[in-house]
């Protein structure tokens, strides 16, 4: 977000909140920075991150955080690499493993809806251990399954497991500073879908292990599922006793001292499903996250049956696709911000346009590949672009509305699954075309989700197509968010700062824009 | 970031390469089934349609020169390989069971019930456990004859028409159910614990 520049008006009381201390030293502030490890702000949120530090509470927050987001795509797709083996000991038909890739990634687009209203009601750390301690006899459920129905079931109740991500983004805004959150949940959601790789790397490991202490295979995979599960419980027991709703203790402090005016839902869910920008994203991020989650399903057994390979090294190929989280989602929302820089919103939304239509283009030449080498390149490309287009997505999401900005964030992460669901049913479940020719027509359709995003135009920015509109500004935009009479309750003071913070989007435009502000002819500075 | 993210992604790329250059090139095509001819009389104990449980039951395979063929063209058989396929109603709606024409992409056959001399002009017999690790589905048996090289020169079935079932095991014991009921107790106990004395602190 763009600095104010000294002179501008209204800089000296920019970020006042009249809460600051009248005494020329700050007692509170010294205090703060002597407790806390990282710079915070006024209200004790970090400014900045520290990577490799476990420090209570913004760090150890981070980490406690990732890792059970981390658990639980480990858990949802644990079945997936073990699909050779489960689909002869349950006699599955094709059917039936379509629908459970289905199944896995439906129950979270309910359960990413409730989760928001839990993280308001009993805060993150308790959204977080419950869901994840209460879906842990899920998990050894996988264990005692004998047909496809169970199959089915458990694998649906394991998904619910995914809204961690809602608590996950939800904790990292009580303890980041709203400059750096967009890093860290970046951050955070990469790391944690990384898990979806790395467990086609544990669970075929782990059935080695187990197959070579002289278990049969049957024996073999469910023992191997007590992992994840255990992990689960592991996760839970660590997040509640050394994880803090708040960075000065928990949930209690927050509701004793009467938070600010709670908006009313039904007004912000009007204008977020009233916002056709939304829709939108909702499609764009069903053919983004939606299509990794699918080929998370899928990617290991057709490794293995295309190419005959071993279920150990069809995993760690499988693995490559979700482990390039670690580093593709992150750069996806760096490159959007670097573009953001010069070009303003027009760059993220061309980003978001070449990154994912490249992917589409790489999942066709991936279904169409046959020798093994192709496949690997054509597969770890189409990793890297998809993933990146997410990480783009949601570098424009918080864009697009102030006041409904957590129900948008909430509708295009069910996007997400809505589409890996669809994409699922569509081209994997039937008969009628192999898995190659499934993932063919998956990029045709990537490619053609993602043209939607020409029309989406800011009329203060523009959009990929049409310059910005002459006369918007950005204070126009998110004021119409509110009613008159709201406005002439002052309610909309946050849109209208952050409209203030949002001139960044303008590129190069704003700077020079500012130039020109800045230096008036024959005026007088406003500080003598 | 940025900058540390084009090394990155380059060296992940150059280690994806590599390891697609060190992978087995594809194998040339195999003896094509059609080509071979159906020289060998094969039975199985199994009537059509009876069961059999993986891992308890036997059945009794057996094989000898087919009475349609001159006396004499098994000079050639060395070996005879036995195995257990899947029948057509078993490979409905299952890709990963298919058959294939060509033997090295065949994927019907996938359980070796034995592999043993071939001794000219006799009958041959092997007595299997059905192996505990074959799962649920209905099968028949099929004998290729090998030389010495071990290529197929000949082969004979029970035929894809009459097939028998096998029940496999479900892999789960006991103990699995104990542990999996123990663990989930655990977990929804110990947040039910940490949420009452929470509760009761807050209270105070």
């Amino acid at each position: 977000m763009a600095a104010m520049e000294i002179g501008a008006p209204g800089s000296s009381l920019h970020g006042m909140t009249g809460r600051e201390p009248t005494f020329a030293f700050s007692t509170e502030d010294a205090a703060a920075a002597s407790k806390f490890d990282l710079p915070v702000d006024s209200e004790h949120k970090a400014k900045s991150i520290r990577l490799f530090s476990f420090a209570n509470p913004h760090m150890r927050t981070f980490h406690l955080s990732w890792i059970s987001f981390f658990t639980c795509f480990v858990s949802t797709f644990a079945a997936a690499p073990l699909v050779p083996i489960i689909r002869d000991n349950l006699n599955l038909t094709k059917a039936d493993i379509g629908n459970a890739g289905v199944a896995s990634v439906s129950g979270s687009i309910f359960s990413r809806l409730a989760m928001g209203a839990v993280c308001d009601l009993l805060g993150p750390r308790y959204g977080c251990a419950f869901l994840i301690m209460l879906a842990a006899p899920t998990v050894f459920c996988m264990s005692l399954i004998d047909n496809a129905a169970g199959y089915i079931a458990v694998r649906f109740l394991i998904g619910f497991s995914l809204a961690t991500f809602v608590s996950c983004q939800y904790w990292m805004s009580t303890m980041f500073n709203s400059k750096i959150i967009g890093t860290v949940n970046g951050l955070a959601a990469g790391w944690g879908n990384m898990g979806g790789g790395a467990t086609q790397l544990i669970m075929p490991l782990v059935y080695d292990v187990i197959r070579k202490c002289g278990a049969t295979p049957f024996t073999a995979w469910r023992l191997a599922y007590f992992v994840p599960g255990s992990l689960h419980i592991l996760m839970g027991v660590l997040v509640l006793t050394l994880g803090q709703d708040l960075p000065d203790g928990n949930l209690r402090t927050l509701q004793k001292k009467g938070d600010a005016n709670k908006d009313k839902f039904s007004k912000v869910m009007w204008y977020a499903v009233t916002n056709y920008r939304t829709w939108i994203f909702v499609l764009l991020y069903g053919y983004c996250m939606g299509v990794e989650l699918t080929t998370d399903n899928v990617i290991a057994e057709y490794y293995y049956d295309h190419f005959d390979l071993d279920l150990r090294v069809a995993g760690i190929i499988a693995a490559c696709f979700g482990m390039a989280n670690i580093v593709a989602r992150p750069l996806g929302g760096i490159l959007s911000d670097v573009g953001a820089r010069y070009w303003g919103m027009r760059a993220r939304l061309w980003n978001i346009w070449i990154l994912q239509t490249a992917g589409g283009a790489f999942c066709l030449w991936l279904g169409r590949a046959s020798t093994l080498p192709t496949s690997i390149t054509a597969m770890v490309l189409f990793s890297f672009c998809v993933q990146a287009a997410c990480g783009a997505i949601f570098g424009v999401t918080p864009f697009v509305s102030r006041r409904s900005l957590g129900i948008i964030s909430g509708m295009t992460g069910a996007g997400g699954n809505f589409g890996a669901g669809l994409t699922q049913l569509l081209f994997f479940t039937s008969s009628k075309y192999s898995t190659g020719t499934g993932l063919e027509y998956m990029g045709i359709m990537i490619i053609a989700c993602t043209l939607p995003v020409v029309l989406v135009h800011f009329p203060q920015w523009g959009s990929m197509l049409f310059p910005a509109n002459a006369g918007a500004d950005e204070e126009r935009y998110y004021s119409s968010e509110w009613s008159e009479e709201e406005k002439s309750k002052g309610l909309h003071s946050a849109s209208l700062k952050f409209a203030e913070n949002s001139r960044s989007e303008r590129g190069r435009r704003n700077v020079i824009e500012a130039a020109a502000a800045a230096t008036p002819p024959n005026n007088t500075p406003e500080h003598v | 970031m940025a900058r540390q993210g084009g090394p990155v992604s380059l060296s992940l790329l150059l280690v994806v390469l590599l390891l697609g250059a060190c992978l087995p090139a594809p194998a040339a095509a195999g003896v094509l089934l059609s080509t071979l001819p159906k020289a060998l009389a094969v039975t199985a104990s199994p009537k059509p349609g009876q069961l059999l449980h993986s891992g308890v039951d036997k059945l009794t395979v057996t094989w000898s020169l087919n009475t349609t063929e001159p006396a004499g063209a098994d000079a050639a058989y060395k070996n005879v390989n036995v195995k257990l396929c899947y029948a057509l109603v078993s490979q409905k709606d299952r890709g990963w069971r298919k058959s294939n024409d060509d033997l090295k992409k065949d994927k019907a056959c996938q359980f070796k019930v034995t592999q043993q001399a071939y001794a000219a002009g006799a009958r041959g017999s092997f007595e299997y456990n059905v192996a505990r690790d074959v799962p649920t589905a209905s099968y028949y048996v099929r004998a290729y004859a090998l030389d010495a090289s071990g290529t197929q020169v000949a082969y004979g079935q029970t035929g894809p028409a009459a097939a028998f079932d096998v029940v496999g095991i479900t892999g789960i014991h006991t103990s699995i159910k104990v542990a999996a009921g123990v663990f989930s107790a655990f977990s929804v106990a110990a947040l039910a614990f940490f949420f009452v004395i929470e509760n009761r602190k807050k209270n105070k």
